[in-house]
C-alpha cells in the first residue's frame, strides 16, 4: 500500500505534466516535444527563486507558473504560429528545434551543476501504517486542485467552451466566430503553466538538473497516449495508473526497470486500444452504432 | 565533377599530412601542455573547484622549479560534465585542438570511455579519481592509477561493516560504472567471505522522479545498516528521502562519491543519524610532501584540504607527470609513460617535491617520488601498491577521519 501512495505522488505530477502536453495536442494538433523543457525551466526558475533569493516556496512556485505560462504564449507566437498552416509534421519538428534551443538556454543560464530545493518536507504523517510527507500531500492537493480548476474553467466559462469547440473542430469553430487566436494563446498559457508546475514539483521531490526534461518527455508521451490524447479524464487516470504501476512494480522487479514498465504499458495500449483507455471517439462511435 | 572532387580530396590529404609533419616539431617547442579532463560539473562537480585548485598548485610548483624540459607548463582544462560522453568530446578537444602531451583528472566512467583512444594516441594518462575495477588488470603501459581501486574500496566497505558488527545489510546502488564497481565487490566480500547477508539489493537509474520506492524497499527489509553507492546528484534526493521517511535509526555505510559537504550537512541535520565511509585517505603522518602542499592549497582556495575530497591526488599526478617528462627528456608519450613507474618506484633517492626530484635527476640519480597521498609505488599494471585507508564519519557537520585502518589481508578480491 505504501508503494501505491508513492505511485499516487508520482502519478499526480505526471498527470499535471501530461495535461499541459495533451491540451496542445488537442487544440494545435501536434506533439509539443518542447513541453518537457518547459518543465525543466520551471524546476530551475523555481529553485533559483527559493534558493538564491530566499523566496517562499509557494510564492516562487506561483511566480514560476505565471511567468512561464506567459513565456509559453510568446514562444508559440514566435515559433509555432508562423508555421501553423504547414501542418503537424512541421510543427513537430519546430517543437524539437525549440526543445534543443531551450535546453541550450538552460545550460547557458543555469550551468550544468545540479541544484536542490531546500528540504520542505515538513514532517511525515502516518495513516494506518502508511507514511506520507507534508510536501507529498501538498503536491497531490495542488495537482488535483489545478486539474479540477481547469475542468471547471473548460466547462463553465465562455473561453473554456471556445477551447473545447476548437479542440473538437478547429475549422467549424473559426467559421462560427470563435476567437481562435485568443483560444490558442490561452491554451499555450495553460499548457506551459502546467509544465512549469510539474517541473517545480519534480524539483521539490528530487534533484534539479539539466536532463530533467529529457528524462521525462517519453514518460509524458506514454501517459498521453495511454490516456487518449483527447480526454482530460483519461490523461489524469493514465498519469495515476502509470505512476502507481511504476512504483508498485518496485515490489516485484528491480526498480531500474521502472521506465520499462511505463513503456510496456504503452506498447500494450497501442496494440490493444490505440485510441487510449478513455476514448471520446470510441464512445461517439458506439452511440452512432 | 567526380574527378574534381577526388583531386580536391587528394590535395586536402597532402596538405593535412604536411601540417601533421610540422606539428611533430612544434610539439617539442612552446609550453608543455598537461590536460585536466575532469567533472567540474555534474556528479563530481562538488569536488571540482578543489580538484582544479590542487592541479593548479602542482603546475605552479612545476613552473616555479624552472618548468619541465626548460619549458613552461600549461594546464589545459576541460569539463567533462562527469559523463563518458563529456570525457570523449573533452579528450578530442584536448588532443586535436589543444595538443596536450599528457592527461590527468579523469574519473572512472570517462577513463573507460577514452581508454582505447589514449593508447592509440599515446597520451600518458594518470587516473587520479577513478577506482573502476576495469583498471585492475589493464593499465601500466599508458594509463596509471594513483588512487585505490574500487576493489579496495569495496573490501574496506565490507571490512567496516563487519567491524561495526553489522550482519544484515541492505544495498542502494545507482546504475553506473563508478558506483556499481565498489558495490559489487562489497556484496561479494560481505556475503561470501564474511557470512553476512544482503537483505535487499536495490539498483536504480539516475534521474528518477523520486526515490521513495527504492528507499522504502531497502530500509524496510530489516537491515542492521544500509550501504549506499550513488553519485552526488542522486545521493542528495536519496538522503532527503531517507530523512523524510524517518529512517535515521538505521546506520548508513556510504561510498566515497558521497563525501561531499552537502551530504554531511543533510546527515548532521538528522538527530541520531550515523554514517560512515570506508575510504582512501591522505598520507599525513611525517610526510614532507603533505606538509608542503597544505599551506599552498589553503592559500589558493582559502580552506585546508578536506580528507578524501580528491584534491591531493590531482596535485600528485602532475608532479609525477613533470618528473616523468624530465626523466624521459622528451614529451614523447611512450617515453614519458615508460618513465612514470621509474620515478614512482624504488630504487632511487626518495623525493617529496618536483624541485627535489629534478635536482636528483639532473645529478644523474634515480628517484622514488613520495606524494601527498601515499608512497606512489605502482605495480606492473600501473595500480597503487599500498593505499592509505581510513574510516570517515560526520563530525560537527563535516566529514572527518575517525581512524586510519589497514586492509584486512585475509579478505581477497572476489573472482
Amino acid at each position: 500500500m505504501q508503494n501505491v501512495v508513492f505511485g499516487i505522488v508520482t502519478g499526480s505530477i505526471l498527470a499535471v505534466a501530461t495535461l499541459g502536453f495533451a491540451l496542445v495536442r488537442q487544440t494545435e494538433n501536434f506533439l509539443n516535444i518542447a513541453h518537457a523543457q518547459m518543465m525543466a525551466l520551471g524546476a530551475f526558475v523555481g529553485v533559483v527563486l527559493v534558493d538564491t533569493y530566499g523566496m517562499n516556496i509557494f510564492l516562487a512556485g506561483a511566480i514560476t507558473v505565471v511567468g512561464l505560462g506567459a513565456l509559453g504564449v510568446v514562444l508559440s507566437a514566435v515559433f509555432f504560429q508562423p508555421v501553423r498552416h504547414q501542418g503537424g509534421t512541421v510543427l513537430l519538428f519546430t517543437s524539437i528545434g525549440l526543445a534543443l534551443m531551450m535546453y541550450a538556454a538552460i545550460l547557458a543560464l543555469f550551468g550544468t551543476q545540479a541544484r536542490f530545493y531546500p528540504d520542505v518536507s515538513g514532517g511525515l504523517h502516518r495513516f494506518a501504517g502508511i507514511g506520507i510527507a507534508t510536501n507529498e500531500l501538498v503536491i497531490i492537493g495542488l495537482a488535483f486542485g489545478s486539474i479540477a480548476a481547469l475542468q471547471i474553467f473548460l466547462n463553465s466559462t465562455g473561453l473554456g467552451r471556445a477551447i473545447r469547440a476548437v479542440a473538437s473542430n478547429d475549422d467549424l469553430a473559426r467559421v462560427r466566430g470563435v476567437p481562435v487566436r485568443t483560444v490558442s494563446n490561452t491554451i499555450w498559457f495553460i499548457s506551459s503553466a502546467f509544465g512549469a508546475m510539474a517541473g517545480v514539483m519534480l524539483g521539490v521531490l528530487g534533484a534539479v538538473n539539466t536532463e530533467i526534461g529529457w528524462h521525462n518527455i517519453l514518460i509524458v508521451l506514454a501517459a498521453a497516449v495511454l490516456g487518449g490524447l483527447r480526454s482530460i479524464t483519461g490523461v489524469i487516470l493514465a498519469g495515476l495508473l502509470l505512476g502507481i504501476m511504476m512504483d508498485v512494480s518496485a515490489l516485484f522487479i528491480p526498480t531500474a526497470y521502472r521506465p520499462v514498465v511505463a513503456f510496456g504499458v504503452l506498447v500494450a495500449v497501442l496494440i490493444l486500444r490505440p485510441e487510449g483507455i478513455l476514448s471520446v471517439q470510441r464512445r461517439k462511435d458506439a452511440v452512432v452504432a | 565533377m567526380k574527378r574534381v572532387l577526388v583531386a580536391l580530396l587528394a590535395v586536402g590529404l597532402v596538405a593535412a599530412a604536411a601540417c601533421s609533419g610540422d606539428s611533430g616539431d612544434a610539439a617539442e617547442e612552446g609550453p608543455v601542455k598537461y590536460g585536466f579532463l575532469n567533472g567540474q560539473s555534474g556528479d563530481y562537480g562538488p569536488w571540482g573547484h578543489w580538484a582544479l585548485a590542487a592541479a593548479e598548485v602542482a603546475v605552479e610548483e612545476l613552473n616555479a622549479g624552472g618548468g619541465v624540459l626548460g619549458r613552461s607548463v600549461e594546464l589545459v582544462v576541460e569539463d567533462n560534465g562527469s559523463t563518458p560522453e563529456g570525457a570523449v568530446s573533452g579528450f578530442a578537444e584536448l588532443t586535436e585542438v589543444d595538443g596536450i602531451h599528457a592527461l590527468g583528472g579523469i574519473e572512472s566512467d570517462g577513463m573507460i570511455a577514452i581508454f582505447d583512444t589514449v593508447h592509440e594516441l599515446q597520451i600518458p594518462t594518470i587516473c587520479s579519481t577513478c577506482g573502476t575495477t576495469e583498471l585492475d588488470n589493464t593499465g601500466g603501459d599508458m594509463v596509471f592509477r594513483i588512487i585505490p581501486s574500487d576493489t579496495d574500496n569495496g573490501i574496506v566497505g565490507a571490512q567496516v561493516a563487519r567491524d561495526e558488527g553489522y550482519r544484515n545489510v541492505a544495498m542502494l546502488v545507482e546504475l553506473s560504472e563508478g558506483t556499481e564497481s565498489p558495490a559489487n565487490v562489497f556484496k561479494a566480500v560481505f556475503t561470501e567471505q564474511m557470512g553476512g547477508s544482503v537483505t535487499a539489493d536495490v539498483r536504480f537509474n539516475a534521474g528518477e522522479t523520486t526515490y521513495a520506492a527504492q528507499v522504502a524497499q531497502a530500509f524496510e527489509s530489516g537491515p542492521d545498516a544500509v550501504y549506499i553507492a550513488a553519485g552526488f546528484e542522486t545521493g542528495v534526493p536519496l538522503l532527503n528521502e531517507w530523512q523524510r521517511r524517518g529512517y535515521s535509526d538505521i546506520p548508513l555505510i556510504l561510498t566515497t562519491d558521497l563525501l561531499s559537504p552537502e551530504i554531511a550537512e543533510i546527515i548532521s541535520g538528522v538527530e541520531g543519524a550515523s554514517a560512515i565511509v570506508g575510504a582512501t585517505a591522505y598520507d599525513t603522518e611525517n610526510n614532507p610532501a603533505w606538509d608542503a602542499y597544505v599551506p599552498r592549497f589553503e592559500a589558493k582556495i582559502g580552506d585546508p584540504p578536506e580528507i578524501a575530497f580528491y584534491d591531493a591526488w590531482q596535485y600528485d599526478q602532475y608532479i609525477i607527470l613533470g618528473l616523468a617528462t624530465a626523466k624521459a627528456g622528451t614529451t614523447d608519450g611512450a617515453a614519458v609513460a615508460a618513465a612514470i613507474p621509474e620515478i614512482a618506484n624504488p630504487p632511487g633517492v626518495e623525493v617529496f617535491s618536483y624541485a627535489q626530484g629534478l635536482a636528483e635527476l639532473e645529478a644523474g640519480n634515480d628517484i622514488d617520488y613520495h606524494g601527498t597521498t601515499s608512497n606512489m609505488n605502482l605495480n606492473s599494471v600501473g595500480n597503487l601498491l599500498s593505499p592509505v585507508m581510513a574510516v570517515i564519519h560526520v563530525q560537527d557537520g563535516d566529514w572527518a577521519v575517525r581512524e586510519n585502518i589497514e586492509l584486512d589481508p585475509t579478505l581477497v578480491k572476489p573472482s
